[in-house]
């Protein structure tokens, strides 16, 4: 905290009204000397001199403060101000009296620093400042009246509290200048007692950028009328607490907003350590699982008890709304489904008993929750399978190559009192993927107002089920994220994903892939399978191997894009299935049928070589196999192989 | 991708594509070298030193501009392909059809073809 003292001399005089000690002696030689002022630091403190006039009508005004602090511009300006109305004052009037009155004027403004570095709460400022403020002018009262965040504010530097009228103050505020009163207990009637003795008031609107609104004005009780002077000081006064005002609102909405911050934060954390920590390891099944709200905190989540026989249970719940108010039911869903889970085997059982628990604080909250569970049996392998009201769960049959749906199997929670609900026993074979996912994956939108949708997730779901299931929800995300480009997503994405494991693993890696088919897409997507061959390839065979068929690739994602697109937006997807002696790319679009092999008949003469058809040569040439067929539902799909068993030998 | 163009005499024009040609930047290499034809040169160098990538639309802009050059009784070689570039000209047949030489000067001398 910074402290300071001003006092002022002038030649031929002792100081006067207060103290002038302990000056430096190059302070004093400043003040004797023929120099107009200056600025010195001794010891820690700093001195700043200001002069004015001439002769008998020098005056020299001498302040220091302790340590460093803001003082500098506000001093400057000050002292060069105040020395220079005083020598004005001193042509004219009593010098003593006008010297005390600046004095007090600067004093005031010292005050006011000193009001301001104790406290940063507004309110708790404005009645030391009107108070200090009226001390300063002698007798009288100094009026505020202002609008904080905790309300209007009509204070009196004596303490009391007035009313004022709106329209009144409407005007004042509008007015843009001090204005003078003299009849002020007409003006501001209904306050009984307090403006009786009022002779005149000057009072003036708060100055500022626009944060801040309010008035400040003087009250002189049966002492005559205010000068010029007072109107001054009011009008650097109105501005000094605008100035004020506008930085404490601007300090409390950042506080808040810190506050807020902190607090979302924290609920962000509880959330989150709301989640199971790790999955289950089931036999002959592999689990992943992903959310990722669209806020801080999110309406979506997913979860995982046992039965007390020792079988997993999976929940998928996505809370009607998004924030804070859905994070707080999410913790309630939470709760009641650790404690009912490990007792109820039948899935819409268990659902049907959390909706009894929770009916009444959703039915208040006037929210809802749509639910799917899942029991997985091991025994043999399959799901128990129940859903409030939940978005179709999804399920890939890996022996038909086809997608199923599983639509609801009753109404939300919160919606009955008494929940009706079925279970639905599902049988899993070898590679079939089961998939929980919340309706911010299928409804997620793109700039033009599609929505990704059920037929993309099947899509990229069928593309991509040979993968692990950590890279196939990887591959489900970054597909909705590639969808929607550059519109934000804007709802929680939550998935559960359960495989029956495949045991025939002779192929080492599955990487599968989603790209949009825009051109600039595709060199980027090259380099990519590029380094993925590579790592498949040995030194010696890599460059002519790699080359080759990433080049035939290029071809094929080029004409994709080029035909079935027509360069417009779409998805290509599919999966590079690699191992050390086999290479084959899966590529789907939905774009409009386009056999690239009819009518084949490329042969190239050297004295006349054909315009185009290289990329059909260049496929041919580079593979062993590539395959293109129309499929039933509207897609186009590719597949391109090429054996490296024997290429050492050719 | 950007091309680089030099002129080492009246007849014969050296042409420096830069980055990758595919089917985004093939119709640039295309169009410079119908304007090059324009000027009928007795020889274009395409020098392929800085083309890290070519796919067939690269390939048949080339083809293209072989022909428009043809016409006014001049053609085209090639010079430093990359590995790449060399897949793809093998794969197409290509290396059947443009003269490819070790370096720059040699095509503008046409002398050493890395294929007979």
């Amino acid at each position: 905290m910074t402290s300071g003292k001003i006092s002022f001399r002038f030649p031929g005089d002792e100081t006067h009204g207060h103290t002038f000690k302990e000056v430096p002696a190059d302070v004093l030689e400043i003040i004797h000397s023929e120099i107009e002022g200056g600025f010195i630091v001794d010891d820690g403190r700093q001195w700043w001199v200001a002069k004015h006039g001439v002769g008998e009508n020098e005056i020299a005004i001498v302040a220091w403060a302790e340590k460093e602090g803001p003082w500098g511009d506000l001093f400057t300006s000050w002292l060069a101000l105040l020395s220079h109305v005083t020598l004005e004052e001193i042509v004219t009037r009593d010098l003593t009296l006008e010297l005390v009155k600046a004095w007090d004027r600067l004093t005031f403004h010292f005050e006011l620093t000193k009001i301001i570095g104790r406290t940063s709460e507004l309110n708790e400022m404005l009645n030391p400042i009107v108070k200090s403020l009226a001390e300063v002018l002698g007798a009288g009262e100094v009026i505020l009246a202002t609008e904080t965040e905790m309300g209007k504010v009509n204070i009196l530097s004596s303490g009391i509290e007035f009313k004022l009228p709106d329209d009144l103050y409407e005007n004042i505020v509008k007015s843009h200048k001090p204005l003078s009163f003299s009849d002020v207990q007409g003006l501001i009637g209904g306050n009984e007692g307090i403006f009786e003795n009022v002779s005149d008031l000057i009072v003036a609107p708060l100055v500022s950028s626009g944060g801040a609104q309010g008035l400040v004005g003087f009250i002189k009780l049966n002492e005559g009328d205010y000068d010029a002077s007072d109107a001054q000081l009011l009008g650097s006064v109105a501005e000094h607490l605008g100035a004020l005002i506008e930085a404490s609102q601007i300090r409390s909405t950042r506080e808040e907003q810190k506050r807020l911050e902190r607090e979302l934060s924290i609920a962000a954390d509880i959330q989150s350590s709301l989640l199971p920590i790790r999955l289950p390891i089931v036999k002959d099944c592999e689990l992943s699982a992903y959310l990722q709200p669209a806020r801080r905190v999110g309406g979506d989540f997913y979860d995982i008890a046992h039965l007390r026989t020792g079988e997993p249970i999976v929940l998928l719940a996505d809370v009607s709304g998004k924030g804070m108010p859905a994070a707080i039911l999410t913790a309630v869903v939470h709760a009641t489904f650790h404690s009912e889970a490990p007792y109820q085997r039948d899935p819409s059982q268990l659902l049907a008993e959390i909706n009894r628990s929770i009916y009444a604080d959703l039915d208040k909250a006037q929210a809802f929750v749509t639910s799917a569970v899942a029991r997985i049996d091991t025994d043999p392998l399959g799901i128990a399978y129940a859903s409030a009201g939940h978005v179709e769960a999804a399920i890939w049959r890996k022996a038909k190559s086809w997608i199923e749906f599983l639509p609801a199997t009753g109404l939300p929670l919160g919606v009955q009192r008494i929940l009706s609900c079925r279970t639905k026993e599902i049988n899993l074979e070898q590679g079939d993927v089961f998939l929980l996912y919340s309706d911010g994956i299928t409804e997620a939108e793109n700039s033009d107002g599609e929505i990704f949708g059920a037929q993309r997730l099947s899509d990229i779901m069928e593309a991509v089920h040979l993968a692990s299931t950590e890279t196939q929800i990887q591959t489900i995300v970054e597909a909705v994220k590639t969808f929607c480009g550059s519109a934000p997503i804007r709802d929680d994405l939550a998935m559960v994903l359960v495989r029956a494991t495949l045991f025939e693993e002779d192929i080492q890696d599955i990487v599968p892939f989603v790209i949009s088919s825009e051109f600039s897409e595709i060199s980027p997507f090259v380099e990519w399978v590029w380094e993925q061959l590579s790592r498949f390839a040995s030194e010696e065979k890599r460059p002519g191997l790699v080359d080759e068929f990433t080049l035939a690739l290029s071809e094929v994602v080029t004409n994709q894009s080029k035909h079935a697109y027509w360069n417009g937006k779409g998805l290509i997807m599919g999966s590079l299935s690699l191992s050390s002696n086999f290479w084959q790319v899966d590529l789907f679009d939905r774009g409009v049928e386009f056999n690239p092999f009819a009518g084949t008949d490329f042969s190239v003469n050297p004295d006349d070589p054909p315009l185009d058809g290289y990329g059909l040569r260049i496929i041919q040439g580079a593979l062993d196999g590539c395959n293109y067929e129309r499929l039933q539902d509207g897609r186009n799909h590719w597949t391109l192989t090429k054996r490296l068993i024997g290429e050492d030998s050719e | 991708m950007n091309i680089e163009l030099e002129r080492p005499n009246s007849e014969q024009v050296i042409v420096r594509p830069q980055g990758r040609v595919d089917v985004e930047s093939a119709p640039s290499l295309r169009e410079n070298l119908k304007t090059i034809a324009e000027t009928s040169p007795k020889l274009v160098v395409v020098d392929l030193k800085g083309v890290d990538f070519i796919d067939s639309s690269g390939l048949s802009a080339l083809v293209s501009g072989l022909k428009a050059l043809r016409q006014s009784g001049g053609s085209i070689s090639l010079s430093r392909p990359h590995p790449q570039a060399l897949t793809a000209l093998r794969l197409t047949l290509l290396d059947r059809v443009f003269p490819i030489f070790p370096s720059v000067e040699e095509a503008l001398e046409q002398v050493n073809p890395l294929m007979p």
